[in-house]
């Protein structure tokens, strides 16, 4: 006698992390084709602050949003055909550069491996101030660079400009 | 439990996507355009799947019951239980059609 046939509904709290990278790649793929977004919880740090271990994540089609620097896209890694989701840092016809804010960059990734761009972003129940590029493309034009150069300048520049600041006084001192 | 029409036919329907991914059966309802599998990701067992191939809008559920009994040599009346309850929670969550009300099937 089989096990009788059964509709399992599985959760993150109560399964863990659900599917592997792979998985959730082709999953995204699949709902892509329909024309919908995909909304998932996100694992991993490499995008650290921007998007933490947990988040909850939208990523829509890349059909009709034109995808430029400093975006956050998912996109499948051509070395282990994973999903990743990380930021373009620059794009050219047929190439994009992605980097993680808290990742060391991931090179040259061919267009045909963009998959979608993030749309959404919620943590702990609350919806992120995140502006949908296929809503207010300017905004978002503005809002991400912003918040890029900003994590930047915390991450690295502080410490350069205090330093040329403190050169530049220490050479005026006679 | 809703009352099935044994001689029904029935097909995924347009609003999942359903793949086999390492082995499993998953299904993840699209509603409202997204397709949320924080919330609602399915998978199915090995019989389910067995039972989910054979909605293909052309296997009646009698069919379905009378070949899944022959497969696995049990009698045809456990194995319509089984049908029964399986495709009754697959239309409950509206993941199956009526394929004679579903003229396009996707």
């Amino acid at each position: 006698m089989p096990e009788p046939p059964l509709l399992r509904h599985k959760r993150y709290e109560a399964d863990g992390v659900p599917l592997s990278r792979a998985a959730l790649l082709e999953l995204l793929s699949a709902v892509h084709e329909k024309g919908a977004d995909f909304r998932f919880r996100a694992t991993g740090t490499s995008m650290y602050p921007t998007i933490r271990d947990g988040d909850i994540i939208t990523v829509s089609p890349i059909r009709g949003v034109e995808p430029s620097a400093f975006d956050i896209v998912a996109f499948r890694n051509p070395e282990n055909q994973q999903l990743v989701i990380h930021r373009v840092l620059a794009l050219s016809p047929d190439t994009f550069l992605a980097k993680g804010d808290n990742s060391q960059p991931d090179g040259t990734i061919p267009r045909s491996d963009l998959l979608g761009v993030v749309t959404k972003v919620e943590r702990n129940g609350s919806r992120l101030f995140w502006p949908d590029k296929r809503r207010y493309p300017f905004l978002a034009t503005v809002y991400f660079p912003t918040v890029y150069w900003y994590l930047m300048m915390r991450k690295r520049g502080y410490g350069i400009i205090l330093k040329l600041l403190g050169k530049r006084s220490g050479e005026s001192i006679p | 439990m809703q009352e099935l029409d044994m001689d029904a036919r029935y097909i995924p329907s347009g609003n999942i996507v359903a793949r086999e991914i390492e082995g499993e059966l998953i299904i993840v309802p699209l509603v409202s355009g997204i397709g949320d599998i924080d919330d609602e990701l399915f998978s199915v067992n090995e019989t389910g799947k067995v039972i989910w191939d054979r909605l293909d809008g052309k296997t009646s559920l009698t069919q379905v019951v009378q070949l899944l009994a022959d497969q696995y040599s049990v009698s045809r009346q456990e194995m319509e239980q089984d049908v029964r309850g399986f495709v009754g929670e697959l239309l409950k969550r509206k993941m199956i059609t009526d394929a004679r009300a579903s003229p396009a099937s996707s």
